[in-house]
């Protein structure tokens, strides 16, 4: 294999990353870091692409303006999930999970039935491809990349730096003890699926432009928002962007190296590894 | 008050299987009228497939329409009107075979619209051998598994696999500066088998197949693999098999990594004005593809795809896909078949189908073949269409037949 | 009390005495395939139960049956095993791979530990696809024979022509199967299970190696979907790396819940209604999903103990309002 190949593959691989990240970010804030088990997530990132789809090739809104639109009503959805499908199971994860799974026959079946099952896909407004040094990268993955990446660091001064998301650590580490100091915990989590899924939804259409859009596209959000979340970590957004970054690269680069089939057997077996030698992931706490 | 909410929840229980049992038995009234025959179809509505292959399933009320408005099929004298009774997969084998054990003990059909997933029709192929229902799939990549000296009752109304020769033949036609072809079939039955006969085919027309790779089905991006075909210089991309969705995926992929050559098909991939809508980077950058798959909407079509397009558009109200014509295609082979036979006994219709050296298709004239490839004369020879996108725009650009 | 065990005995001979008359009520192939799948679907989503014993939800069933299918159809194929021996040895191959994979995941909990058990579910189909040398790649393998004809002179000749005989086969498989799991659930093992579940903490406090009895429920629980691939194969004749999906794991999952995952007998009636229901639902084609999805959430929701649990309930009350009765006479 060619050195320019291989650039083009860390390119690839990098990129890739910044799109798991990306898919990641609204997986980490409901499940890594509230708990709540939303098997789903992937059906919301799928609603978030249709959603734009619909306002912006369809009804021909401006696509910011489509984003916008599409993200708060999905968000809103979330709120309403979590109200009744996941608020009374609280304390039951399993039960939790179940129900996620039942949403994710409906949501897709609503999808199928709505939308047809017909591949769509939009001219994205960040067309353009950049040539540099052999290696090429398309406007369209490094705009993904960029607004994952800032999208990550608000998240991350969110959690940081505002009462609500120092609210949300708290829960994420001691359920009792957070409520004990008074925190609303309802409140708190559906502030948390709003934004959760807002993110899915923001994911889902930019992936969406990118891939094209399906009633099953959700699927590949949640195996690699799962998979970004227990090599990085549970309840750590650093741990998100290693873990997404080292998924992203070995999706880049094996394949180039090896058939394709090893190289997603290989990022599956990379994670089952890492959990035999330190089970919280790699910037986990215990 | 426990009681009286446990009896509401359970009266919901009971009302819901009610309902269903209720569904089932209305929907089977149906059985009251003469001469009709009852044809077997069993289409993916349901499952991780459904997204493709729902078009099928929605045209199946449509085709029954046209052909019994065409007087049906006569057999000895008696005029019979046709029924299909199309049931659902679920996209996998189990459910193939559920379903085709429905058609065939409670409905009892004598033939069956295969379904469309080679595993699971080669799951029903038992079933249909020993209760001798004859079942036709679509056109296909498959091989051996489907159609061979052993499988009395199986049939295909096409194989992909005789397009490649055609392919390649306006390959070095249009683009003879090509030297070097890298294949990327999708990783299953129809890719494996698929991509040999393009190789071979390469091979014929004095090409040198420089990549050959694979990729699972659930393959989203396509950048690492054409990273990997593309530094082997290759002039022109040979998709082999697949859908839509990894169609435009790699033709995105190849385009965006700098290929600026042909890329083409000799399989359809799916509906063509649906690939042209998923290539990226505007009209200038949906150049020099061509596929074997017919312009739908096009003046030089044959004059039974000119009748079903409005058929179609004005029943689903929906633009006319390629994959809606299926079962056309596969009906009007059908019928032609039980009308030379002049019997509907399946034994008989085998027997004449094998032999008949004119067939209607919906692509024209077509004849019975296959011995070549497949070791019995169970698969549809026909004109295979072939369109190119250019500026964005799907093009017709003939019919290709296979002489001998 | 022994009252009371007796006639749960009689009530469940009476039951086997009916399964095994199935055949000659005269039901048509079609009937028999379908019974044949729900006893498929019975061993499945019990197995399921038993893994789940521990607290863990295990996804991976869809790739254990795969890999049983596989194994079976490959001994037979390539090694020229009986087919008997072939089912026997179906589900090892799984359950080995369980127990090497269950030791990392056994460390994660809830959605961690499907999620998981979903990657690996990847991984077995796409080894299986890559494989091709053994697998026969995406292709899957075809034309694998029936079970070998038993001969008993004089009194039995079953050459498996029929589905009345495939039915027999699968349903001794199921009883065998459902007796085993019921044996080690009963047993001081499966009290050792059921500790573990209700409090990882105290069993550990106890000096309870919780890991290892995870890892050995969840290599038990994928010993028996191996076997029923073993069956399916020889059934059905043809497999590939994917005829066992994801979707189809969700389901069994579904008929475990359905039925109720509390009791033992909660997954062999869900399994059973839930084989049934999409049959007879067909004519709703592409809103089967929901129906599905509907009964599952109304169970979640309002039924929480699963039909089992319902079924129970019923019981009670009717005995409550016979006993009324008997005490007014």
């Amino acid at each position: 294999m060619s050195g320019s190949a291989l650039a083009q593959s860390i390119i690839n691989g990098l990129a890739s990353g910044g799109i798991y990240i990306l898919v990641a970010l609204g997986l980490t804030l409901v499940l890594s870091i509230m708990g709540i088990v939303q098997m789903s997530h992937g059906e919301i990132y799928m609603f978030g692409a249709y959603g734009v789809y619909f306002l912006f090739a369809s009804l021909g809104l401006n696509f910011v303006l489509a984003m916008i639109i599409s993200t708060l009503v999905v968000g809103g959805f979330g709120i309403v999930l979590e109200r009744f499908c996941f608020r009374p199971f609280r304390a039951e994860p399993d039960r939790a999970m179940i129900i996620a799974i039942g949403l994710i026959l409906v949501l897709q079946n609503i999808a199928l039935v709505v939308a047809g099952g017909t591949p769509r896909s939009y001219v994205s407004p960040f067309a353009g491809i950049l040539h540099f040094g052999g290696v090429s990268l398309s406007l369209e993955r490094l705009t993904i990349v960029i607004i994952g990446s800032g999208l990550l660091v608000a998240l991350y001064l969110f959690i940081r730096m505002t009462k609500t998301g120092q609210a949300m650590l708290s829960i994420s580490q001691d359920r009792e003890g957070a409520a004990l100091q008074g925190i609303d915990i309802n409140r708190i989590s559906a502030i948390a699926m709003f934004l959760g899924c807002g993110l899915a939804a923001i994911a889902g259409s930019l992936v969406g432009g990118l891939f094209g859009i399906t009633p099953t596209m959700g699927g590949f959000a949640l195996m690699k928002g799962i998979a970004v979340i227990i090599l990085g970590g549970l309840g750590s957004i650093p741990g998100a962007v290693v873990g997404g970054l080292i998924i992203g690269l070995i999706d880049g680069v094996m394949p180039v190296l090896t058939t394709a089939h090893i190289a997603g057997a290989t990022g599956f077996g990379v994670i089952i590894l890492i959990l035999l030698f330190r089970p919280q992931g790699i910037w986990g706490h215990e | 008050m426990k009681a009286l909410r446990m009896g509401l929840r359970v009266s919901c229980v009971m009302s819901l299987l009610t309902l269903c049992v209720l569904v089932n038995a209305w929907a089977d009234e149906s059985k009251g009228d003469a001469k009709i025959i009852k044809i077997g179809a069993i289409v993916t509505v349901t499952g991780p497939a459904a997204a493709g292959l729902k078009d099928m399933a929605d045209a199946a009320g449509p085709a029954e329409e046209y052909f019994n408005s065409k007087g049906g099929v006569t057999v000895a004298g008696q005029k019979y009107n046709i029924k299909i009774i199309a049931e659902d997969d679920q996209s996998n084998p189990q459910g193939a075979l559920a379903a085709a054990n429905k058609l065939i003990s409670r409905d009892e059909v004598k033939f069956i619209l295969a379904p469309i997933i080679p595993q699971n029709n080669i799951a029903i192929s038992p079933l249909c051998e020993k209760a001798k229902v004859i079942h036709l799939r679509f056109h296909g990549v498959g091989g051996k598994e489907e159609i061979n000296p052993d499988l009395h009752y199986s049939f295909a109304s096409y194989m992909n696999l005789y397009n490649a020769p055609f392919a390649y033949d306006y390959l070095v036609k249009n683009y003879p500066q090509v030297k070097k072809v890298a294949i990327i079939p999708v990783d299953d039955p129809g890719g494996v088998t698929g991509s040999e006969f393009g190789e071979k085919a390469a091979k014929a027309h004095g090409l040198q197949v420089v990549a050959k790779q694979f990729y699972p089905f659930d393959t989203q991006d396509f950048n690492p693999i054409l990273t990997k075909v593309l530094d082997k210089k290759p002039d022109a991309i040979d998709i082999s098999v697949g859908i839509v969705v990894w169609g435009a995926g790699i033709i995105n992929a190849a385009r965006e990594l700098g290929f600026k050559g042909p890329i083409f098909a000799p399989t359809p991939l799916g509906d063509m004005d649906v690939l042209a809508s998923m290539i990226k980077g505007g009209p200038q950058a949906a150049h020099d593809i061509f596929i074997t798959a017919p312009d739908m909407h096009s003046p030089k079509m044959t004059p039974m795809i000119k009748e079903i397009v409005p058929l179609l558009e004005k029943r689903l109200k929906t633009r006319a896909r390629m994959d809606h014509t299926i079962p056309f295609e596969t009906l009007v082979l059908l019928l032609s078949a039980i009308e030379k036979a002049q019997s509907l006994d399946t034994e008989k219709v085998v027997k004449a189908w094998e032999n008949m050296k004119e067939i209607d298709t919906i692509f024209g004239k077509g004849r019975m073949g296959g011995k070549d490839l497949f070791g019995i004369n169970h698969v549809v020879i026909r004109p295979v269409p072939l369109s190119r996108i250019v500026n964005g725009k799907v093009e017709h650009v003939g019919f290709f037949e296979k002489k001998d | 009390m022994n009252n009371k065990i007796s006639f749960r005995l009689l009530g469940y001979g009476a039951l086997v005495l009916v399964l095994f008359l199935v055949p000659a009520f005269g039901f048509g192939p079609y009937a028999l395939h379908l019974f044949i799948t729900m006893a498929m679907n019975v061993i499945l989503a019990s197995s399921l139960r038993f893994i789940f014993l521990t607290g863990q939800m295990s996804l991976a069933h869809g790739a254990m049956m795969t890999i049983g299918a596989y194994t079976a159809a490959l001994l037979v194929l390539r090694f020229s095993f009986s087919s008997w021996l072939a089912l026997l040895f179906a589900g090892i191959p799984g359950a080995i791979l369980a127990l090497i994979a269950g030791f990392p995941f056994s460390r994660l909990k809830g959605m961690y530990f499907a999620m998981v058990t979903i990657f690996l579910a990847q991984m077995v189909t796409l080894i299986g696809a890559q494989w091709r040398g053994l697998t026969g790649g995406a292709v899957g393998i075809f034309n694998i024979p029936g079970p070998d004809p038993i001969e008993i002179p004089g009194i039995l000749k079953v050459d498996f022509s029929s589905k009345v005989d495939f039915y027999y086969l699968v349903l001794v498989i199921t009883l065998i199967s459902l007796l085993i799991l019921r044996a080690i659930e009963r047993s001081r093992v499966g009290l050792t299970l059921r500790g573990i579940q209700q409090s990882n903490s105290m069993a550990e406090s106890i000096g309870i190696d919780t890991t290892s009895y995870k890892v050995l429920a969840f290599a038990i629980g994928c010993f028996f979907p191996g076997l029923t691939g073993g069956f399916y194969c020889q059934y059905v004749s043809a497999i590939a790396p994917d005829t066992f999906a994801f979707l189809f794991t969700i389901y069994v999952l579904v008929y475990m819940v359905v039925g109720g995952a509390g009791k033992f007998m909660g997954p062999v009636l869900g399994a059973s209604i839930l084989t049934i229901l999409p049959e007879i639902a067909r004519p709703l084609r592409e809103f089967v999903p929901f129906l599905f999805a509907g009964i599952l959430m109304l169970v979640i929701f309002f039924f929480p103990d699963g039909m089992v649990g319902l079924w129970r309930r019923l019981r009670v009350m009717a005995i409550g309002l016979m006993g009324k009765r008997v005490s007014h006479a």
